[in-house]
């Protein structure tokens, strides 16, 4: 279950730069945007069931882009 | 970015989340389990979605599913294992997961001894449970049981057809019973494994941001840096494109009237 949280962060992390490289091209819909990913499993037994984990919030601007 | 934990029957809380309510404004994704695929063809109370109708951005790779044993155990083969003299236990998260319909259907078919004890909440509960000797059966994604089966702490026994480097020479589930049924519902629970990871995105987010977001995926899954921490994660990562996936989950629900009613019988879901 963690490996599975772990695969959502790094997605997450992932897309975010070639999202916003994406987006810039078009219209900047994701500058500033804090993207949810939800997953319905936990971070393990010691974790709160409910918790969630803010990895990052700012790196939407634009010299973030890749 | 954030990523929030939903839990509750075996992913069907988070997927009614994101279907009925997140804001389909292409920022709230699903990283989503296509055995919700399985609890909507069998009809499962609780399931408040349409698979088909999810926004589906694609997959970070397909991923199989492996049985082990505790590694201080005797059996060192299925035929061993099937052979021993008492029940042994299973460790799951609950009916509906990887962790408890593999090992299901290997004693409902192949003539596993196997005795369930389900509710932990997550593998490390089961692996905890493990080095204490409490379980003595675990299955889960290949990606998750390698680390552990490196360390040995758990022996691979027995795998479903969707392989993973390091479990090609394990024997197949399905090769392992005779019995038509059998090797039918050991067929259709390959077919999740075969969509692996995919994202979604709830219906009605808007084309365009659907688009946008399909692209960054397949973008980032050729990203060297997600590769490299891919590696040091030991996932293996592999862009299976949007329309596959929809496809995928499609061919899951174009199941007989009989066959679902056997799945019925034996998958469950809960915890």
């Amino acid at each position: 279950m963690k490996r599975n949280r772990i695969i959502g962060i790094l997605m997450g992390l992932a897309i975010m730069p070639f999202l916003l490289a994406c987006a810039w091209a078009q219209a900047p819909f994701y500058e500033g945007k804090t993207i949810t990913i939800v997953i319905g499993t936990s971070s393990g037994a010691a974790s709160s069931p409910q918790g969630s984990s803010q990895i990052t919030s700012a790196n939407t601007s634009p010299e973030n882009q890749r | 970015m954030i990523v929030q934990s939903m839990l509750g029957g075996a992913h069907i809380v988070a997927s009614n989340h994101v279907f009925n309510t997140a804001k389909p404004d292409g920022l709230t994704l699903l990283a989503a389990n296509p055995n919700i695929a399985i609890a909507q063809l069998i009809k499962i109370e609780g399931v408040r979605f349409d698979v088909r109708k999810f926004e589906w951005l694609g997959s970070s790779g397909a991923d199989g599913v492996v049985l082990t044993i505790r590694s201080d155990l005797p059996y060192k083969t299925f035929d061993e294992m099937r052979k021993a003299d008492r029940e042994l236990v299973v460790g799951t998260t609950g009916p509906g997961s990887n962790a408890h319909d593999f090992p299901l259907l290997l004693k409902e078919f192949a003539g596993a001894k196997f005795k369930f004890v389900s509710g932990y909440p997550a593998n490390s509960d089961i692996l905890l449970a493990i080095e204490r000797k409490e379980v003595d059966v675990w299955a889960a994604f290949a990606a998750t049981v390698r680390p552990v089966a490196q360390r040995g702490t758990v022996r691979p026994l027995v795998r479903a057809r969707v392989s993973s480097p390091g479990f090609d020479d394990l024997p197949v589930d399905e090769t392992l019973t005779t019995n038509p049924v059998g090797k039918a519902l050991m067929s259709i629970k390959t077919a999740p494994l075969a969509i692996g990871r995919p994202l979604a995105a709830p219906p009605g987010t808007p084309g365009d941001r659907a688009a946008l977001l399909r692209e960054a995926i397949a973008k980032a899954l050729k990203d060297p840096e997600l590769e490299a921490d891919g590696r040091k994660a030991q996932i293996d990562f592999q862009h299976i494109p949007a329309d596959e996936v929809h496809k995928g989950i499609s061919v899951i629900l174009q199941q007989t009237p009989e066959v679902q009613q056997e799945m019925v019988k034996y998958i469950k879901f809960g915890g």
